[in-house]
């Protein structure tokens, strides 16, 4: 059998260049109505009542009266309303909605609305701490009382905004007591247990279906909920097909972003200068309500010490609640902020004790076998070293590094090492999840997966039917895969956490081995269902115990040139080593990691987004600025086998780890190009002035 | 929605501007951003719009023996085909959004849009371009500077529209353009820059510096210039600071979503630096 990891021709590739795919804004029905909706302008109050224009009949007003159920988004923590009853927490929350035919009237309403607010006292300083998590592992108060040196730095992220080229959107109707949605949707099992909860509904009376999404990042997950409750409602109510797709601006004012976060590093130092423990205290601003963040805050803190073996750790975090949009799932989900934070860390200590910065770093590489910082353990092969070795070669990083750290070179290379832990934080698969898979084999000997999988253009369409294929040694054309309806899929959990191929790609591939063990003519239907692995054992309260399954490893080596005349940046070269088990397919591999470096790297210089009294200053394109392709420079991608016992064909998690060592890769070149210490990303050329300023 | 006229001739669109007032349409690029409404929408124009992007007879680049004539509806791509466009022009054009929309903006919308950022600007005050503005009546050529009167206000009337750029022909010894924006395409200027000068007998015979995004209109002082003429380069580099302060005085810059006063302050000192260091 040809090798798995062999590129094919993306499924996908026909229909998308064609523009034959349906996006959600491409559906529409006879006597569709639009739904706009009328948004809070101030950051905290109390709504004491809502002036409409004479609104015609055919214009409905839906809002938080009209929800049958329960009047919460169904997330994991309950504190997010679909509608607001009384009280406003961010700029841009959602009010109510405006539906009728005509779009530019309702935009018309909505501007002569009028909300009487009565202001209450806004917070945007990190003072209120919704969430709470601490961890040990050895004996850290010990070691700082040993130690002859305490380091101690504060490392800052700002937002980031994902970017998605097609905005949030869903479109619905109403038949016979049943709610349909088509929506640009990560996880439609999530949309869906939401839509039962808020209409008081039983399995049957909904229906998610998920059009073809045009990116997500992670915008897509919790976010929809929210807008696919408000639409159900006003399906409810006004019983008529609706619309309803956001704009640029209000998709960026009012949707999840990345956490802003602030972490304290100190690390107690022997007398030889090696690191006895380190601490790390880390914030991050959830906005006006928990939503996810809980979960971010538990993924960046379990990273605390990166891919680096430290004996004694204590590791604390906050979430803390802010009137400012709400924080949440973003590629990467609190590890892009903690691993900047602590891959600085170690880089700023060396450089404090006059060591070598690579052979320090060295000396604290994980090696199988290492308890983790949770006090699991890496019991799979770690290949990091030949990695890097590989990395230092292609980048020639070494020879350059001699060179351009001397003054005046205005140049810099840097190198961040990382790991990224695959699926769901903890023992979140078997208890949040508990995914179920089905391969059904029709009568005319095609064979469907069954799955709530989202392609949202990383490929999975093309890795699934592939994977089976080869499994089942028939033709790719003989397996089908569509896209996700819950009225024909089981729960396969969200398409998230770089777990889409590892763990639901392994049920699927579980399936087909027994498919082809026990095939027979015409039909047959098969399932599987998630068992957590019984060596792995987590405990929730502790925080102890092995966090994730699997690992994905990465090596990032980012060369810039810094302009001395207008600080800007330039990004030369990138080079990448990645071990995420096995590819499936080689070419939606890297796909997937130019992409992700891009956004990692843009993370780390380019992308500024920040709020001023709880207003979003960078609400669209012309302002918020992600990198074009002619910011993105020469990529050169090895990807190492290394497979898991339990993936399909060995993979692991690939989406997230691309992404999450651009930042310290470049904030590394940019400290060598410019002599100074970085502490705070994105570094723009407004930030390298300051540094410089102080020569 | 208003009447929208997709004219036939410049005789034809002259005539119509003279009995109302209307939105003159070159490639959009503008015009469709900052008129923009929700999707699925027409665009909600506050005027009725005349097309000209198909005037045939304003797509061209003319050499005479002293000037360069750029039709009003040329594209941004089309002049860079040109050897006749001068460098510095083509430097600045270079940079401009991205391949698309170079494929149908114009330099005459550019212009039009007045905005303190757009970056066609910069070196056409460096060059001393005229603009010609014509009307049923009459036809005026404005020197850029007086072109524009204000923050996104020019001396068009409704009733005029522009029909050439016109760049008088330069031999100089040296230029630089250089364009600070926030990424390498698609990007608005944080400050822009286009500096020119000759020398004659080791004098400076003429020095011309134009800076943009950092006050309501491109600044450019032929005075601070004047002082410069007839210095020798070693004059010149003695007299940096006083030139870098006169210039921090005529320049006005903001804190916005961009970028910060700070840093546009200290770029352009940079860049005017910079630009005398290249005197040789
Ligand atoms: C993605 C993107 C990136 C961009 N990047 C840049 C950039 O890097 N730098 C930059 O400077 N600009 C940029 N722009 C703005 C725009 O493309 C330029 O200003 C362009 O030159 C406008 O030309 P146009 O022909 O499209 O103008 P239009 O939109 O047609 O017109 C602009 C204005 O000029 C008036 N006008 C047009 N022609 C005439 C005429 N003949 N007589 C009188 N008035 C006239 C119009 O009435 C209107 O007010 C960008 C725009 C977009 C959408």
């Amino acid at each position: 059998m040809a090798d798995i990891s062999k590129s094919i021709e993306k499924v996908d590739l026909y229909e998308k260049t064609s523009g034959e795919a349906k996006y959600v804004s491409d559906f529409s029905y006879d006597d569709m109505l639009y739904a706009r909706t009328l948004r809070s302008t101030v950051a905290k109050a109390k709504i004491k009542g809502i002036r409409f224009p004479n609104l015609p009949e055919d214009v409905h007003i839906v809002d938080y009266k009209d929800i049958p159920g329960k009047n919460v988004v169904k997330i994991i923590f309950d504190d997010q309303e679909i509608f607001p009853t009384e009280v406003v927490t961010y700029i841009g929350q959602p009010i109510l909605l405006v539906v009728g035919k005509n779009k530019e009237l309702l935009e018309e309403i909505i501007h002569n609305t009028i909300v009487d607010y009565e202001l209450m006292t806004p917070i945007f300083d990190w003072v209120s701490s919704a969430v709470h998590y601490h961890f040990q592992k050895g004996k850290p108060e010990e070691a700082f009382q040993k130690a002859t040196k305490i380091i101690e730095y504060v490392y800052d992220t700002s937002y980031q905004e994902q970017a998605y080229i097609e905005p949030q959107g869903f479109i619905g109707t109403y038949e016979e007591g049943k709610v349909t949605l088509i929506g640009s949707i990560q996880c439609p099992y999530y949309v869906k247990n939401a839509l039962l909860q808020a209409l008081d509904s039983k399995g049957d009376e909904v229906r998610v279906i998920q059009a073809t999404v045009g990116g997500a990042f992670g915008g897509k997950e919790e976010f929809p909920s929210l807008m696919a409750c408000q639409l159900a409602v006003a399906l409810k109510k006004i019983k008529k097909p609706i619309k309803m797709i956001y704009e640029r601006e209000e998709d960026m004012i009012s949707t999840t972003k990345r956490h802003p976060s602030k972490s304290k590093m100190s690390a107690a130092i022997g007398e030889n200068g090696e690191i006895l423990a380190i601490k790390s205290n880390i914030g991050i601003d959830g906005g006006a309500n928990i939503g996810l963040s809980g979960v971010v805050l538990s993924r960046a803190m379990i990273a605390t010490t990166g891919a680096y073996t430290i004996e004694n750790i204590d590791s604390s975090g906050d979430v803390f609640l802010t009137n400012t949009v709400p924080n949440g799932a973003f590629r990467g989900f609190g590890a892009p902020q903690m691993l900047f934070a602590i891959d600085l860390f170690i880089e700023h200590i060396a450089k404090d004790l006059g060591i070598d910065p690579l052979e320090y770093r060295l000396k604290y590489l994980a090696k199988q076998g290492d308890p983790t910082s949770t006090n699991g353990l890496f019991r799979d092969p770690i290949i990091m070293p030949e990695m890097i070795k590989k990395a230092l070669e292609i980048s020639k990083f070494k020879e350059k590094a001699k060179i351009f750290s001397r003054p005046n070179v205005s140049k810099g290379i840097g190198m961040s090492w990382f790991l990224h832990g695959c699926g769901f934080t903890g023992s979140g698969e078997s208890t949040h999840i508990n995914a179920l898979v089905k391969l059904h084999k029709t009568k005319e000997e095609n064979v469907e997966i069954l799955i709530a999988a989202v392609d949202m253009g990383q490929g999975v369409r093309t890795t699934m039917r592939k994977l089976v294929a080869s499994l089942l040694e028939i033709p790719i054309e003989k397996v089908i895969y569509d896209l996700p309806d819950t009225d024909k899929v089981p729960d396969s959990g969200p398409t998230v956490a770089s777990r889409t191929m590892m763990i639901v790609g392994g049920l699927v591939a579980r399936c087909a081995k027994k498919m082809k063990d026990s095939w027979i003519p015409g039909e047959m239907l098969l399932e599987e269902r998630y068992l957590q692995p019984s060596y792995i054992k987590w405990d929730e309260a502790t925080m102890t115990g092995d966090a994730y399954p699997a690992y994905s490893w990465g090596v990032n080596v980012v060369e810039v040139s810094v302009d001395k005349t207008t600080y800007e940046v330039s990004v030369n070269e990138i080079w990448s080593v990645y071990d995420l088990g096995k590819a499936i397919d080689e070419r939606i591999v890297i796909g997937q990691a130019d992409g992700g470096i891009v956004q990692g790297v843009a993370y780390g210089y380019l992308e500024v987004m920040n709020h001023s009294n709880g207003k979003l200053l960078q609400k669209n394109f012309t302002d918020y600025i992600i990198p074009t392709s002619m910011d993105a420079p020469k990529m050169t991608t090895v990807i190492m086998d290394n497979p898991y016992p339990l993936g399909p064909y060995g993979a692991k998690g690939v989406g997230e780890l691309t992404l999450v060592g651009g930042a310290p890769a470049v904030a590394k070149a940019i400290e060598m190009a410019i002599g100074k210490k970085v502490f705070s990303i994105p570094v723009t050329p407004e930030k390298i002035m300051e540094l410089m300023k102080h020569e | 929605m208003v009447e929208q006229i997709i004219v036939k001739s410049v005789e034809e669109a002259l005539s119509r501007l003279s009995e109302r007032k209307y939105i003159i349409y070159a490639g959009g690029t503008d015009l469709i951003v900052q008129n923009r409404t929700v999707s699925e929408a027409p665009i909600p124009f506050k005027n009725p719009v005349l097309y000209c992007a198909n005037l045939k007879e304003l797509k061209y680049v003319k050499e005479g023996d002293d000037y360069l004539y750029i039709g009003a509806m040329t594209t941004l791509s089309e002049l860079l085909t040109y050897e006749s466009v001068p460098k510095l022009l083509k430097e600045a054009i270079e940079q401009m959004a991205s391949p698309a929309i170079r494929n149908i903006a114009t330099l005459a919308g550019n212009l039009g849009n007045a905005s303190p950022a757009g970056d066609s600007l910069v070196p056409l005050y460096t060059l001393n371009a005229l603009i010609k503005c014509q009307s049923v009546k009459a036809s005026r050529l404005i020197p850029i500077q007086d072109f524009f009167v204000g923050l996104k206000k020019t001396a068009l009337t409704d009733s005029e529209m522009i029909t050439e750029i016109i760049i008088p022909k330069n031999r100089f010894k040296s230029t630089m353009y250089r364009k600070v924006g926030t990424r390498k395409a698609d990007a608005l200027s944080k400050v822009s820059f286009a500096g020119a000068y000759s020398i004659v007998h080791d004098k400076i015979c003429d020095f011309r510096i134009s800076i943009g995004a950092v006050n309501v209109t491109v600044v450019r002082r032929f005075d601070i210039e004047a002082k410069l003429i007839g210095k020798t380069i070693e004059q010149a580099q003695k007299m940096k600071n006083q030139i870098i302060s006169l210039y921090l005085s005529s320049i006005k810059p903001i804190n916005d979503q961009r970028s910060n006063i700070e840093y546009r302050t200290q770029v352009t000192k940079n860049l005017i630096s910079a630009f005398m260091d290249t005197l040789d």
